[in-house]
């Protein structure tokens, strides 16, 4: 008997480098049965997603096979993929955000007599799978004004819609809050019994262990074990993951807050399309002290921290840094008083990708810190510092001059770290710090949140992290609709799924009494 | 090594468009010749050889490119900081009209003569370029459109006062007295046209490198014009990039009109070097904005104009045949170039797309 008759996906041997030398993938063995949610577990950089590429036509595989249905086949496009059954929902969600759901459902692949559209037959579809795998959504909701939670329902509808047997979903959960990744883990196990086949990849070590049959564990570009998800500790799949015992608990001191840093009074901002995002948002940071932010994206506070770093105008209210009224400031005075900004979008505000590693480490050095003389840099004391950032904060370079557009994800993301934490701030603005960092990479950013901390800075977390937020943070707002509805005093009293109904607006300062 | 594997596919992939290009442009050239030459080979040897066929034209080649190499790298700097000057054409009659007014009513010992009309077109040109830059930083203003109405303003302000207030009395066209002796640049390579200009020109070149490369302003325009959200949050003004690029772009065009004068016509005419200012896009992009690249680059295109030249005057082949040729090759080399920068301005915007 051939023995890959039992799986429905087997890929063996898998390598793959990319051009600029990154070995992702090298000698991958991936085997999923038929109608089981696996669990692809692995720290960012391990070759997850790389490997779910090659599988999809998205990459090309350096040497290997896969074997879909007992058949050897090799996709070269996504297209060829979908058209064999395979589905995939890439972090970044690609939907058309001016269509309605049902017309994104069917983008591509529309009924209709090939002239006309048929859009009543679209919105048929759209409901009728929707409410075969239970799924609330209104099929003529334009796709702008859902949820994060809703759009990926709607990403899951059109690979369904596309007829996929082998659905692929990475980092699902990155984004969602507590209750929406329930919902999620809900309909992938009602996914999982009308005999779809799943493979869900994750660096969340505890959804995947809920959720999955079979986890896989991957490390360094290889799987490194596959287990019943009921056979393995949340400990063991770290250890494994990462190569070595670490805590995902953090341990912080009783903070002691000093001064008063930064206060904002009554705040308002608008976003690019003139909608008023900020609304009268009030707070005070203090020295010593992480003030954490929780929302779900797109609830005004990547506004609120651009506005605060000089970025965006404000439409109302006061800013004061110690205690001193700040007009509209530009980013430039912001950093002049003390002030260094983790943006929320590295690669295209946190980087300059064509430039080098050097330049990019050392910009504020450069224009603020006075390595120069006489209008010229001094290259060798920048190099210095360079090579010294690149150490201290082990980013893998081949040269402190390669382009930052070379390096992997994860590295280039140290890179806006290493320049940010180094300088010393006053106040930290910290904008989804972790995002898209591995294990190793977000234990290191707590501990120099916490040692900036302790050295008097203040600090001011903005993150959709959950666990993360609420376990750093010494005061926890969570903004809803642009507002802070309201400010936990000692977070780590508080549950998440509490904090949870204020992120989604279910609750409100104003009716908390009346629920308790 | 990895790198420099990638290095070299990349290094490959640009020469071998750049050969590819000037090879299909050739043979097309080639083709067209054949029609209407009865000699063609020769036609195009002529053409091909012919800036260096001897002194006069190696001179006259060389010439050709300085204003060339003066505005390439006004337009590399701007471009640089991803401000898009159009108008160097503008910025350069108006440095050739401050340098005339210099030239002719400053008496000055040579030396200083000279320096004082390469100062005098410097600020001409900068401050004609200042302007858009203040109106780009200050509302917004699209500085592609301001600068190319600049162009018109400049060559009908100077056809004004050449018609009236700096008419040379006794010439019978609209052409300025000419400037004092004091202020000639002298031929350095007799009998040919050649003068001391070039070896300003490669100074230029060399300054705006080291610029560039190793001043503080030129770090962060730089930088600016990679990523102008980037910089602006590491506490780089966006604003005074733009007007400080646009105002040295201005400067160097400025210069390139000046050196024009004190090097070749001595005096101020109508409409000359009527396309310096957009061929110089070309070359700054065929250099990627580099200013090394920007001397070759303008030396390139300066052997086509005088190889046509030559041709034109030497064979049976028709000037306006050899011009159609010349601007072939010259634009599929740019158009290779044109590829390349906005393969890299595509390949920027979908990076954050991945991972």
């Amino acid at each position: 008997m051939d023995n890959s008759f039992d799986f429905l996906l087997r890929m063996e041997g898998i390598d793959k480098a990319y051009r600029n030398g990154v070995t992702a993938n090298a000698g991958v063995d991936f085997r999923v049965r038929s109608g089981e949610i696996h669990g692809l577990l692995g720290e960012n950089g391990a070759g997850k997603t790389t490997l779910m590429k090659v599988l999809y036509g998205l990459e090309e595989k350096d040497a290997g096979t896969i074997t879909f249905r007992g058949e050897r086949r090799n996709f070269s496009t996504p297209d060829e993929a979908i058209r064999a059954g395979i589905g995939m929902v890439h972090q970044h969600f690609r939907l058309a955000d001016g269509f309605s759901v049902a017309e994104n459902v069917v983008l591509g692949r529309e009924p209709g007599d090939g002239l006309v559209f048929d859009r009543k037959g679209a919105i048929r579809e759209t409901r009728r799978l929707a409410e075969e795998y239970g799924f609330e959504i209104d099929a003529e909701d334009r796709v702008a004004d859902l949820s994060v939670g809703e759009r990926q329902f709607t990403e899951i509808l059109r690979l369904l819609y596309q007829g996929a047997e082998l659905l692929i979903l990475d980092e699902p959960t990155a984004v969602l809050t507590p209750q929406e990744t329930d919902a999620l883990v809900d309909s992938l196990l009602e996914l999982a019994e009308e005999g779809h086949t799943l493979i869900f990849i994750t660096h969340k070590i505890d959804r995947a262990l809920e959720a999955s049959d079979v986890v896989s564990v991957m490390r360094d570009g290889a799987i490194v074990s596959e287990r019943l998800a009921g056979d393995v500790s949340r400990q063991r799949v770290t250890e494994l993951m990462v190569g070595r015992d670490i805590s995902l608990e953090v341990e912080k001191e009783q903070a002691s807050p000093g001064k008063p840093v930064f206060t904002a009074r009554n705040l308002s901002a608008k976003s690019e399309a003139e909608v008023e995002v900020v609304k009268e948002v009030s707070f005070t940071l203090y020295e010593g002290e992480i003030f954490g932010i929780a929302a779900v994206q797109g609830n005004g506070q990547s506004e609120l921290v651009e506005v605060i770093a000089g970025g965006r105008r404000r439409t109302g209210g006061e800013l004061r840094f110690r205690n001193r009224p700040a007009e509209n400031p530009d980013p430039g005075a912001v950093r002049d008083l003390g002030v260094t900004f983790i943006p929320e979008d590295r690669m295209e505000v946190g980087l300059a990708g064509e430039a080098t590693v050097k330049e990019n480490l050392t910009l504020p050095y450069a224009s603020a810190f006075g390595y120069q003389k006489g209008g010229m840099l001094r290259q060798e004391k920048l190099a210095k510092k360079a090579r010294e950032l690149v150490d201290e904060y082990d980013i893998r370079v081949s040269s402190i001059d390669a382009a930052v557009k070379s390096l992997s994800g994860g590295n280039a993301q140290k890179i806006v770290l290493a320049r940010e934490f180094s300088q010393q701030p006053d106040l930290l603005l910290a904008a989804q710090p972790t995002r898209g960092l591995d294990i190793q990479t977000r234990r290191f950013v707590w501990d120099k949140l916490l040692e900036l901390r302790s050295g008097g800075a203040a600090i001011l977390l903005v993150s959709s992290d959950l666990p993360e937020v609420k376990a750093l943070s010494d005061r926890l707002a969570v903004m809803y609709e642009g507002k802070i509805v309201t400010t936990f005093k000692n977070p780590d009293e508080v549950t998440e799924e509490e904090i949870g109904l204020y992120m989604m607006g279910v609750k409100k300062e104003k009716d908390s009494s009346r629920e308790g | 090594m990895t790198i420099s594997r990638k290095k070299i596919a990349e290094y490959l992939s640009t020469w071998i468009g750049l050969v590819l290009a000037i090879a299909v442009g050739m043979s097309a050239g080639f083709i067209a010749i054949a029609f209407t030459s009865s000699a063609p080979f020769e036609a195009m040897r002529v053409f091909l050889t012919g800036p260096f066929s001897n002194i006069y034209w190696l001179g006259t080649t060389l010439n050709r490119a300085i204003p060339l190499i003066f505005v390439g790298l006004g337009i590399a700097i701007a471009f640089k900081a991803r401000v898009f000057n159009i108008g160097a054409q503008g910025q350069l009659y108006l440095g050739a009209l401050s340098g005339t007014v210099v030239g002719i009513y400053l008496g000055l010992p040579p030396v200083l003569h000279v320096s004082a009309v390469v100062l005098a077109s410097a600020a001409a040109g900068a401050l004609y370029a200042f302007l858009p830059g203040l109106f780009k930083s200050r509302w917004g203003t699209n500085e592609i459109v301001t600068t190319l109405m600049f162009n018109f303003i400049a060559s009908h302000l100077i056809s004004y006062l050449l018609a009236n207030q700096f008419q040379d009395p006794v010439a019978s066209y609209n052409v300025s007295p000419e400037i004092r002796k004091s202020a000639y640049l002298p031929e350095i390579m007799s009998p040919s046209p050649l003068h001391a200009g070039i070896l300003i020109a490669l100074l230029a070149a060399l300054l705006a490198y080291l610029f560039l490369d190793g001043s503080v302003f030129g770090y962060k325009l730089r930088l600016s014009g990679i990523n102008p959200d980037f910089s602006r949050y590491g506490g780089i003004n966006r604003g005074l990039i733009i007007i400080g690029a646009m105002t040295l772009s201005g400067a160097l065009a400025g210069i390139g009109g000046g050196i024009r004068i004190i090097g070749v016509q001595h005096k101020l005419t109508e409409g000359f070097l009527p396309m310096v200012g957009y061929d110089a896009i070309n070359i700054s992009l065929i250099a990627r904005n580099n200013p090394l690249g920007v001397v070759p680059a303008a030396l390139f295109f300066a052997f086509l104009a005088v190889g046509g030249e030559v041709a034109g005057l030497f064979t049976d082949v028709s000037p306006h045949m050899v011009n159609i040729i010349k601007s072939g090759i010259f634009y599929l080399v740019t158009a290779q170039a044109l590829f390349a920068f906005v393969r890299k301005l595509t390949l920027e915007d979908r990076r954050g797309e991945r991972e």
